[in-house]
């Protein structure tokens, strides 16, 4: 017990960001600040996200929910990257409650297509743009994971290439069900939030992520398609509870 | 039946209906007749679990342009099936159970609402029922009922989704407009947020009810149905503290139960009942107000209702406190009137179809145990 607490105290000290009051807060979400780290060490700026407790919560509860939800966003994160045609942000470190991930800049896709709109000098190249989105979530669900909150707001734009971010509800499975309603939650997000773009902006998507989840398993994709027609009609939700 | 004493059950003042938003009422409705002074008065019958109930509700217009119109409960008595320890309350018992008391139970309303009218029936405008969701054989007991009275009275039907009952009486009794809703009961589970004329499921319970995990756990460690066993848990919780790791179970916007009953019937072999009551509720609370928190950052609203027998759990009513005090919200407080199971929040729903022109045929008027928050059209509420 006592190796590995000199251990941490060890890492600790080579670890050693500047002080929280040079730290910019970006956002705040329901259980979670993202704080952008200024550069230190050898480390370009960092992206902090650090879960606060919740008072309402019993402290073991609150300790064990905060513990194991950052673990496991870490997990995911690095299963990703370990496949190097998934963008996702670089996890730096994991701490108790923090994950210090790489910085990146670009525009989230949902100010990028925002910004199309009010301007009229830019011209979105929308044939790119669902060949991207649509390879993007195949290979991940290839992978055997699923991002649990697909929307542009979680999709980072790198010139052409596209990032995704905030992996607070993914979860490492390949169940069809699972996949299905990530597509879903993808299409009414694109919907709701994104009136401009073409009709058959999502069937393209959908085009493209049949072809290439189908380069693994084609039997898979297929029934992922064919159980997002339910979802749909369901609209995520079963039919009853008594 | 002159010398009967009627046990006031209408002991809350009218609702102005200016808070709650709704659009404004269209006038002259050919499908029903509302009384020579303009009042409407509609009798409403619930009987979708354990509780039987039979309620009146008056809608008074505005005397003037400058005034409201306001809807009251004239009488609102209940019966509830009291299952013995051990036992939970199985459809067939429920059923007759209901059918025992509904005669006496609408007689007794009537009573208490209309004072030495020789012919109270007469100033009744509609007739409004449970159509589901609940118990197959309760809810028909009570639609029997309420298509009988129809019928012999030759007033409408309106047939009411149970759901919406709590959340419409939820409405008018707070005034609240617009609030998020978290539907806890024996039954239902759900997160609940307005959008365009219906009540949208955000997310909700993918196994069983928080009610009926509880009701089973308590028959599992031997606690009582009296009054309830929901409150029975939350007396022993209070005496209890060990904090025993359960399954923690949400999905994004769902939650689910099975997994923890499951565990904590296993518990139940070695620990104290007050530490399993405890951890049960701390568990099981903390999962739904989490859910509660997502709906409201999702939608932007600050307001929290808590409708559903589960709602009148104290120690959950704290904590969403807690937790929308930071968002800088507010809980509505809780009350009978939308929290246990009762006649004169489906006369409140009801009179809303009424008012704005939805009745059910007789050859409509079935029951169903699986009817959906959603799928009942609120076209009193603006699109």
């Amino acid at each position: 017990m006592e190796s590995t607490e000199a251990k941490t105290e060890s890492k600790e000290r080579s670890f050693a960001p500047p002080p929280r009051d040079q730290w910019t807060l970006i956002t705040q979400g329901a259980e979670a600040r993202i704080w952008k780290v200024p550069p230190f060490d050898n480390n370009d700026s960092l992206i902090c996200k650090e879960r606060f407790p919740k008072s309402y919560r019993h402290p073991d509860l609150d300790e064990r929910l905060i513990k194991s939800r950052t673990r496991s966003e870490a997990r995911v994160l690095e299963k990703c990257a370990k496949k190097s045609e998934i963008r996702v942000p670089k996890v730096i470190r994991v701490e108790r409650n923090i994950l210090y991930m790489e910085c990146l800049d670009g525009p989230t896709l949902k100010q990028y297509l925002r910004d199309a709109v009010i301007s009229d000098s830019t011209e979105v190249d929308y044939k790119n743009l669902f060949q991207n989105l649509g390879t993007l979530i195949a290979r991940l669900h290839n992978l055997g994971v699923i991002h649990g909150d697909l929307t542009t707001s979680n999709v980072l734009m790198e010139g052409q290439e596209l990032i995704l971010i905030d992996f607070g509800l993914a979860k490492s499975t390949s169940s069809v069900e699972e996949q299905a309603v990530d597509l879903y939650v993808l299409e009414r997000a694109l919907q709701s939030t994104h009136p401009e773009l073409p009709e058959d902006f999502f069937d393209n998507v959908l085009k493209i992520y049949e072809e290439v989840a189908a380069v693994q398993t084609k039997k898979h994709s297929h029934s992922t398609l064919q159980r997002l027609e339910q979802v749909r009609l369901r609209g995520r939700k079963r039919e009853c509870f008594g | 039946m002159t010398s009967f004493k009627v046990v006031p059950t209408a002991t809350d003042g009218p609702c102005r209906e200016d808070s709650i938003e709704n659009l404004k009422i269209p006038s002259a409705q050919e499908q029903f007749k509302s009384n020579h002074n303009g009042d409407t008065i509609v009798l409403g019958i619930e009987g979708s679990a354990n509780k039987c109930g039979v309620g009146i509700l008056k809608y008074s217009p505005p005397s003037s342009a400058e005034t409201c119109g306001t809807y009251t409960i004239l009488a609102n008595p209940r019966k509830t099936f009291i299952p013995p320890t051990g036992e939970g309350f199985l459809p067939k018992e429920t059923a007759l159970h209901h059918q025992n008391h509904i005669v006496a139970l609408v007689r007794v309303a009537l009573l208490e609402a209309f004072p030495g009218e020789d012919k109270p029936e007469s100033l009744l405008s509609a007739i409004c029922f449970t159509k589901g969701p609940g118990m197959g054989a309760p809810l028909q007991s009570c639609a029997v009922c309420a298509r009988t009275l129809s019928l012999l009275w030759k007033i409408p039907l309106v047939g009411v989704n149970h759901c919406v009952g709590h959340i419409e009486m939820g409405r008018i009794a707070t005034g609240a407009s617009n609030p998020v809703i978290l539907y806890v009961s024996g039954g239902n589970t759900q997160v609940i947020a307005y959008s365009n004329q219906r009540y949208r499921i955000f997310g909700e319970t993918i196994d069983i009810a928080i009610g009926n995990c509880l009701d089973r756990f308590a028959r599992v460690v031997g606690l009582s149905n009296d009054p309830s066993p929901g409150y029975n848990i939350e007396q022993e919780a209070k005496k209890g503290s060990k904090f025993l790791t359960l399954p923690y179970v949400v999905k994004g916007m769902d939650v689910s139960f099975s997994g923890i009953l499951t565990k904590v019937e296993e518990l139940a072999k070695t620990e104290r009942v007050e530490d399993l009551c405890f951890s049960l509720q701390e568990t099981l609370f903390a999962m739904l107000v989490e859910t509660t928190e997502r709906a409201m950052a999702h939608t932007g609203v600050k307001q929290v209702l808590i409708v559903g027998g589960v709602g009148c759990n104290k120690r959950l009513q704290q904590m969403m406190e807690q937790m929308v005090e930071e968002r800088g919200g507010s809980v509505c407080a809780m009350d009978y009137r939308y929290c246990i199971d009762n006649g004169a929040m489906i006369c409140q729903a009801g009179i809303l179809a009424l008012q704005f022109g939805q009745i059910t045929k007789l050859e409509d008027s079935w029951c169903t145990q699986r009817y959906r928050t959603d799928q009942m059209k609120t076209i009193w509420r603006a699109p």
